[in-house]
């Protein structure tokens, strides 16, 4: 129909049209691919974020954040109320980066936040500029998962109705069942709170092996031996009681107060575990306990 | 005796009285157009847009004395070259693709900083801040895997219509190192998005370095290429010079080389019209001659046209430089491969001697005599280029055509396919053995994309049919409103139940909300552990039931469940 020469200048033509109109149609759909893959990036970032928080910091933290007693408080909602308080007492540093320093550099000291509570640990250094384990990469990674949180809205804090035992060491007990103890242990079934036990987060059942606390296992025949002991001060008379009041007062005695004493007389465990228990939680965890001789 | 001008310089008021102003504007016009033209005036420029042919003595070969840029073009062609049989253009498609990958790679240069600290940040900035940066990457990389094939392809056509014979074998060994420079480039350029795929894939590519013989030498090597036992920050900066200097400026002279002695002694023509050691250059018959300009120049220009508009559609629509998590130094992914374009070298140092031997079941070499790593890394690639190198001047076959080339044309075929089953043995799918529960969970989700199973099967369940619930592939009951997710559990059903490694083998699948818009979805294998056939017992008598667990988390707005 038309010669090479035609033909060359109409495909030549065609297939420039081609590339302006395509360069065109990148530069009108340029802002939203940019924020497309801005939250898709976002997106991926929560998920790697996911992965970290399951492998680092759900033993303290709690999987879901709802916090460990005695290891780790709460996140959710815990840092944002965290930051709420600070930001009222004039902390001007945004949000993002609070959360990013406390993991990046740790809890060198305690904060007032949850200042009754009591934690084994102080929060480690996790940066490599500081000494820890992560990448700043991986660091930015979590902070997003944590924030994805607020996004979401801190989870209403269940009421509990029930009646702890507290400190109280007066108080009778029913008769414990230690198969239900040992599912306690086991974070098989809940406290009356709603929360698991966390007794295995700080103590080994293999004799010898300690995670924060002592191993506890023997743990009937060693009560049975501490209060004998010519430097137990506690009131206990009987081995259940001495786990008794070691669960719910731990302050009252502390075997090897170098190994097991967060400052003096305090002891790492925590002193409001009772608070999580019924009385009957309490008993079956004593029974448990006290079959391992 | 004092310079000055032979005559006073005309002012313009002088010849527009002396001209009338329209020939002066005429006059000064054709002279812009000569100079910018490089020689060829203004009338002449109508003529060759009108396809007039041009007059004797012809001022349009002016360009290739007057002009820079032209002055190494041949003023004109052989008519036999000048159809796409039998250059295909590669060598001017290759020289093509090494201008836009400098265009593009300068703009790339602008947004990226070379540390491993805010190298992979520099690219998310590029993908989600730099407009046309997605399209400018896209087509850097698009351009870098097309030059490799397109060199690849033009040493090819080179050899199989004998253009590399006397007097143009050092041409063709120019362009071996020409293609060897290519590979790094592209290579180098592998390591800058700081990725897990690149990391890892240029982990593999170096290790080779380390096999130099002797050990010592393997270790100095080893050192200089990445800076440190290990790729680091180091290693990241040297490949990032390599990239956009000295690559580029080593390839950009050989290419000089090359392409002044492809115009020295003259496109070869195809083999049935050129005697060995014709030097056509200076032998083109005047009928036969097609001048530069305007008609190879404009085919040139066309075919830029063409490779421009395939780039740029071609990244605009079809094709996305992959970017994967951040290097992550500590966890190696499970299926690592180089380059497709060093697949051969990894297929090379899976063994094939070794392979081979093993299936004939003849006795290993001792390690201390036959290193693998050494012959099969270094040593024998290292022959393979000394051989292609100098491989022209061993060619006493005196003729070009096909008819008299068998011997070499067979080796060359065999050659191909040699590479083509190397590149095969060299991907994951071939000789690479892990546990069956690992392969399980790697073909339906992979922590980094792989090679062989890409993003997994269960990412491409969209994330509504995520529904939360425990499904147990012995008695699968997939909720009815969730075809996609019904149908990944029923692909691990029978993935599990047909694999002969995992005995009585099922899964436990859990999918838990965590936060939302985020989910949480766990395989969990179990299968018996067997000893030859036979179940394991433990002290009880009961079977040992054997377990293998992973969990990734899915994000709504991650992207996958996508077609």
């Amino acid at each position: 129909m038309f010669d090479l020469a035609t033909r060359r200048i109409i495909g030549a033509t065609v297939l420039m049209l081609a590339t302006v109109i395509t360069i065109g149609m990148v530069w009108l759909t340029e802002e939203q691919r940019m924020a497309r893959f801005e939250a898709m990036h976002k997106a991926k970032a929560i998920e790697n974020g996911a992965l970290l928080y399951e492998q680092y910091c759900a033993t303290c933290h709690g999987p879901e954040g709802e916090g460990v007693p005695g290891k780790g408080p709460d996140l959710n909602p815990g840092v944002f109320q965290h930051y709420e308080q600070l930001k009222a007492q004039g902390y001007a540093n945004s949000l993002r980066n609070f959360i990013k320093l406390s993991i990046a550099a740790g809890r060198p000291i305690r904060s007032t936040y949850r200042a009754e509570e009591v934690y084994a640990e102080a929060m480690p250094t996790w940066s490599q500029d500081f000494g820890g384990p992560m990448r700043p990469d991986e660091i930015e990674n979590l902070v997003e998962f944590i924030l994805n949180w607020q996004a979401a809205g801190p989870a209403p804090a269940p009421t509990p109705s029930f009646e702890a035992v507290g400190s109280d060491l007066t108080k009778s007990l029913p008769p414990g069942d230690p198969q239900r103890g040992q599912a306690l242990w086991n974070q098989e079934v809940k406290q009356a709170s709603g929360m698991a036990a966390s007794c295995k987060a700080c103590h080994s059942l293999k004799p010898g092996e300690v995670l924060v606390g002592p191993s506890l296992a023997g743990i009937a025949t060693l009560a049975a031996e501490r209060i004998q002991a010519p430097d137990y001060k506690g009131q206990a008379k009987t081995p259940e009681e001495y786990i008794r009041e070691s669960i719910q007062q731990p302050n009252a005695y502390i075997p090897e107060p170098d190994k097991y004493a967060a400052a003096p007389g305090v002891s790492k465990m925590p002193a409001n575990l009772g608070n999580q228990m019924s009385a009957q939680d309490l008993a079956d965890l004593i029974a448990f306990l006290m079959t391992l001789k | 005796m004092a310079l000055r001008w032979p005559e006073p310089i005309p002012t313009l008021q002088k010849e527009i009285q002396q001209y009338g102003w329209r020939r002066v504007i005429f006059m000064h016009l054709d002279e812009l157009v000569t100079r910018v033209t490089a020689g060829i005036p203004l009338t002449e420029v109508r003529n060759i847009i009108r396809g007039e042919p041009p007059p004797r003595p012809n001022p349009r070969v002016k360009p290739h004395t007057e002009s820079f840029i032209l002055h190494i073009k041949p003023s004109f062609y052989h008519e036999a070259v000048t159809r796409l049989y039998p250059t295909f253009r590669l060598g001017l498609l290759s020289f093509y693709l090494f201008l836009i990958e400098t265009i593009t790679g300068i703009f790339l240069m602008i947004f990226y900083t070379p540390s491993p600290l805010v190298a992979y940040e520099s690219m998310l900035r590029i993908l989600n801040n730099v407009p046309f940066g997605q399209l400018m990457r896209d087509i850097h990389r698009l351009g870098a895997e097309a030059m490799v094939v397109a060199v690849m392809l033009h040493m090819l056509r080179t050899f199989f219509t004998a253009s590399y014979k006397r007097p143009r074998q050092f041409t063709w060994a120019t362009g071996v190192l020409l293609l060897v420079f290519t590979l790094f480039l592209s290579f180098s350029g592998y390591l800058l998005p700081w990725d897990q795929l690149s990391y890892w894939a240029v982990t593999i590519g170096t290790s080779m370095a380390e096999a130099t013989p002797p050990p010592a030498l393997g270790r100095i090597v080893n050192l200089i290429l990445r800076g440190a036992p290990d790729i680091g920050a180091a290693g990241l900066l040297r490949f990032y010079l390599l990239h956009v200097i000295f690559l580029p400026l080593l390839l950009f002279f050989v290419f000089f080389v090359h392409y002044y002695k492809v115009v020295r002694h003259g496109l070869s023509l195809p083999p049935e019209m050129e005697a060995v050691g014709d030097d056509t250059a200076r032998k083109v018959p005047p009928e036969k001659r097609v001048p530069y300009i305007p008609d190879i120049a404009i085919q040139e220009a066309l075919w830029g046209i063409a490779l421009i508009a395939f780039l740029v559609i071609g990244a605009a629509f079809f094709f996305d430089a992959p970017l994967e998590q951040h290097a992550d130094p500590l966890n190696t992914p499970l299926h690592t491969t180089a380059p497709w374009y060093f697949l051969w070298l990894q297929g090379l140092l899976k063994d094939p001697f070794l392979l081979a031997l093993d299936r004939l079941g003849l006795p290993q070499p001792p390690a201390t005599i036959y290193n693998s790593k050494t012959f099969m890394g270094v040593i024998l690639p290292g022959l393979i280029l000394l051989f292609l190198l100098i491989m022209p001047y061993l060619d006493f076959n005196i003729s070009r055509r096909y008819r008299d080339r068998r011997k070499a044309l067979v080796a060359g075929l065999v050659g191909v396919a040699a590479w083509t089953l190397l590149t095969y043995m060299g991907t994951p799918a071939f000789a690479v053995t892990s546990s069956a529960d690992v392969e399980v969970l790697q073909e339906f989700m992979p922590l980094n994309p792989d090679p062989l199973y890409g993003e997994g099967r269960v990412r491409t369940i969209p994330y509504e049919q995520l529904i939360p619930g425990t499904y147990d592939t012995r008695d699968l009951q997939p909720p009815a409103d969730a075809p996609k997710l019904a149908h990944v559990l029923e692909e691990l059903k029978h993935r599990i139940e047909g694999d002969p490694h995992l005995p009585q083998g099922y899964a436990l699948v859990r999918i838990q909300e965590i936060q939302p818009g985020l989910k949480r979805f766990e395989i969990a294998i179990y299968w018996t552990k067997t000893k030859n056939g036979q179940p394991v017992l433990d002290p009880e008598g009961k079977p040992i039931i054997e377990e293998s667990k992973r969990a990734i988390y899915l994000h709504r707005d991650s992207g996958h469940g996508g077609e």
